[in-house]
């Protein structure tokens, strides 16, 4: 029996990175402010350089792969969609390009910059913390917070849920295959496949909801008193409290200049 | 001492015709292992859900009679302290597994914390679980990836890790193979030595003979047969019932019509292996 | 050639987990086979090659000659029908008889064809009283009925059950039974993946064993069960029968309770 595995959960759960192990509230707080920093400033200047900001986040808790992978594609579509909408739509003065009925004007441009940067600014902090931080040490942190175990099992076991319905998707599709119907080849015939497995999709996951419902009911699921947690997370140390502190009054500071100034 | 005692029971499931049980009364005993067999739609798992309290707590619909848990009629029972009384273990593992936890470790403690035990305990008690239903190989892996069996196997952990008095059972092997059958028999078998009450629905008849105590038999919802697993499994009525005699009990009955009788009708391999020993002298 | 060919076949899925080695069988049609072995190892991926669900990694799977990987498993379907293991998966209609009917409206037959196809499924696999209900309102075994209804209803050459005697009462192993009666004598092929000795015993005389992603026999069922090389390694457990016979010493490789009864009158 593998005891050093066993014995992790005697201590808090660390990954030994600055970062990752910040207590999941205070990685958000911090993540909020820098998403809420472009917002205020509103210059493509600033988002862009939020943006390379969460990349050396990423670098630093050694997450810049699961981050990249995400979050370069997600930018580059979102990001160019929203620039070449407001690039052609916005009317303006100076007129850069005419092509058939679009205009395109510099405050056109300037705009797009402006509103597609911050956009994917506001995206990459969404997705830095969702690899930053695991799903059941946020729940952990709520419950001790004094949300209800029942909510947060609701949320982790959505979450499951999604892998489960992709997996279940997939296997209705085999048997629609399997009975002979077309589900390869013309974009027709995979869109006229793909709606009768609703049906069976909802209606398993929902059968299965409830045989879930006695299986948790049979693990002293709604038992009365308080439960505890087998895992448990670093208390959260003077210094990051400081440091939190610290970083929460600035903004503050620079919130209250921008607005008066 | 009486452990359930069910009192002239019938019931009926919400917007449905008909009784899914009628008129049922059974005293069940402390540390017994109880076989429920019967055709499928007999009223099994409904019977099932009465023993645990899921009838009248979580199935509405029409209950008549009554039913003591330990001497507490089951209407006067706090649903939630029941599932910390009566441990529960059905046919689908793939339901059974929490689906938020993401080692078998874990997933075996999870009914621990719910319970609110302290973690140095609750650790110590799940390694004891661990240790005896042999999972020792499993314990980092994530529950969601494993097999059916294995599934199954983490089910009965996590039940059993809660140390329940009474464990209802409901086809547990149903989609296992027949090596992950013996495992999950030979765990049913440890908790009736450590003086559990169960009660365990399962077509396998054979399996039935080797391992519980008492036998009844259900069809169309009611009892229609009750007893001495000795006494029930050798009787043939049972096919009327729908449901199969053990192998042991057939050939029984099969060396009497060849004129070579044994000594009484055997339910088990071994009673019958003993048998026609003395019998043939093979 | 009419028959289900895998030469040299071996599959792994797309992450590169392998599921089957070098599969070589040949189950002509007309012909009944069980595949047995343990959870894991291959009995299910090595059906859905022969469905056309997985196409080999290496080697031929060849349905009465033509190559799986030249046709959409949609048109394999029309030779060779395959009941899941969890007919949830396979069931979308809102009533049993809709269900069954699906295809044969997709497939555009006259309404006396569909009507003709309907019954001889219906009785077959004895659902009579199931026909207006919604099929997730079905006992689970008996939903397991419709998905082979629904099948048989396409009725090809070819027919795959896996695992239809998982949760089976004694009524539903007989129907079961009589059914594989009934497709023989049609000239059917059936090839049926299941865990329950006594249903091999009693139904196949050809077991095709399984364990680690290969075949490791194709022989007889009571060879098979008389075998401690197989069974030890494909995990098997011989019939009762056949365990009390080696118990009690006998010889003649028992399998049959008529077979034991026979031998103690001597």
């Amino acid at each position: 029996m593998d005891y050093e595995f066993i014995n992790s959960f005697k201590k808090p759960q660390v990954q030994n990175n600055w970062f990752l192990d910040l207590n999941p509230l205070s990685k958000l707080n911090i993540i909020l402010i820098l998403a809420i920093i472009p917002i205020v400033v509103k210059r493509w200047e600033v988002s862009v350089v939020i943006i390379l900001f969460y990349f050396l986040i990423a670098a630093a808790s050694s997450r810049l792969k699961q981050f990249s992978k995400v979050y370069v594609r997600l930018a580059l579509l979102i990001g160019s969609l929203l620039f070449i909408m407001r690039a052609m739509f916005i009317p303006g003065e100076d007129v850069l390009m005419k092509i058939g009925f679009l205009t395109i004007t510099q405050e056109g441009v300037d705009h797009g910059l402006q509103f597609a940067t911050l956009v994917v600014a506001i995206c990459g902090a969404l997705v830095l913390y969702s690899v930053a931080t695991q799903a059941r040490d946020l729940m952990l942190v709520l419950e001790k917070k004094g949300v209800p175990h029942t909510a947060t099992y609701v949320i982790l076991s959505s979450l499951q849920s999604i892998i489960d319905l992709g997996n279940m998707s997939k296997l209705i599709m085999e048997s629609q295959k399997a009975r002979g119907i077309e589900t390869e080849g013309k974009v027709t015939n995979r869109i006229k496949s793909f709606f009768p497995i609703l049906g069976p999709l909802f209606l398993g996951a929902i059968s299965n909801s409830e045989e879930k419902a006695i299986a948790m009911d049979a693990r002293a699921f709604y038992a009365p008193g308080k439960n505890t947690h087998l895992r448990e997370l670093r208390p959260v140390s003077l210094s990051e409290k400081s440091v939190l502190i610290l970083i929460n009054l600035v903004f503050v500071g620079f919130i209250v200049w921008r607005v008066v100034g | 001492m009486n452990c359930i005692s069910v009192k002239n029971v019938s019931y009926k499931y919400p917007y449905t015709e008909g009784f899914a049980l009628k008129e049922l009364n059974y005293e069940f005993e402390k540390g017994k292992c109880y076989g429920i067999i019967g055709a499928n739609g007999s009223g099994k798992t409904t019977f099932c859900n009465l023993l645990r309290g899921m009838i009248p707590h979580f199935f509405e619909g029409e209950l008549t009679g009554d039913v003591f848990i330990e001497e507490t009629d089951v209407r006067n029972w706090d649903s939630n302290l029941l599932s910390t009384k009566i441990g529960y273990i059905f046919q689908n593992p793939f339901t059974q597994i929490s689906g938020i936890k993401e080692t078998v470790f874990e997933e075996i403690a999870l009914g621990l914390e719910n319970l609110g035990m302290e973690k140095e305990a609750l650790i110590d008690r799940v390694i004891e679980v661990v240790k005896l239903l042999k999972l020792e190989q499993l314990i980092k892996k994530n529950p969601n990836n494993l097999s059916g069996g294995q599934k199954q196997r983490v089910a009965f952990a996590s039940i059993i890790a809660m140390n329940n008095d009474i464990i209802v059972i409901d086809e547990p092997t149903s989609q296992l193979d027949p090596e992950s059958t013996a495992e999950i028999f030979s765990i049913i078998n440890l908790l009736r030595n450590q003086g559990k009450t169960i009660f365990l629905v399962e077509h396998k008849v054979d399996l039935i003979a080797e391992y519980s105590d008492e036998v009844i038999v259900l069809k169309d919802g009611q009892i229609t047969l009750s007893g001495s697993t000795q006494e029930v499994l050798s009787n043939m009525d049972l096919l009327q019932m729908g449901v199969m005699l053990p192998q042991a009990s057939m050939l029984s009955y099969d060396m009497q019509k060849a004129n070579k009788q044994l000594d009484s009708i055997a339910i088990t391999k071994s009673q019958v292996i003993e048998q026609i020993k003395q019998r043939v002298g093979v | 050639m009419e028959a289900i060919e895998l030469k040299n076949v071996s599959f792994a899925y797309p992450d590169g987990h392998v599921a089957n080695e070098e599969l070589n069988l040949i189950i002509q049609k007309g012909e009944r086979v069980a595949i047995v072995g343990q959870n894991g190892a291959g009995k299910t991926t090595a059906v859905k090659l022969m469905n056309g669900l997985n196409k080999p990694t290496s080697g031929d799977v060849l349905i009465n000659g033509m190559n799986t990987k030249t046709q959409t498993t949609a048109q394999i379907s029309a030779y060779v029908g395959y009941v899941f293991q969890n007919p949830d998966d396979q069931i979308f209609n809102s009533n049993v008889q809709k269900e069954i009917e699906y295809m044969l409206h997709y497939l555009k037959l006259n309404p006396q064809e569909i009507k003709r196809r309907v019954s001889r499924a219906v009785e077959m696999t004895g659902i009579e009283g199931y026909l207006h209900m919604n099929p997730f309102d079905v006992p689970y075994s008996t939903r397991k009925f419709v998905t082979i209804a629904m099948v048989l209803a396409l009725e090809t050459p070819y027919i795959i059950l896996d695992e239809p005697t998982a949760g089976q009462d004694l009524h539903g192993i007989k129907t079961l039974s009589n059914l594989l009666d009934r497709l023989q004598d049609e000239g059917k092929c059936v090839i049926t993946i299941t865990h329950d000795m006594e249903f091999v015993a009693d139904n196949f005389t050809r077991v095709v064993t399984m364990a680690n992603k290969r075949i490791i026999a194709d022989d007889s069922a009571r060879n098979i069960f008389w075998s401690k090389e197989i069974i030890t390694e494909a995990r098997l457990k011989k019939p009762q029968i056949g365990e009390i016979s080696e118990e009690l010493g006998l010889d003649g490789n028992i399998i049959f309770r008529h077979e034991l009864v026979e031998l103690l009158k001597r």
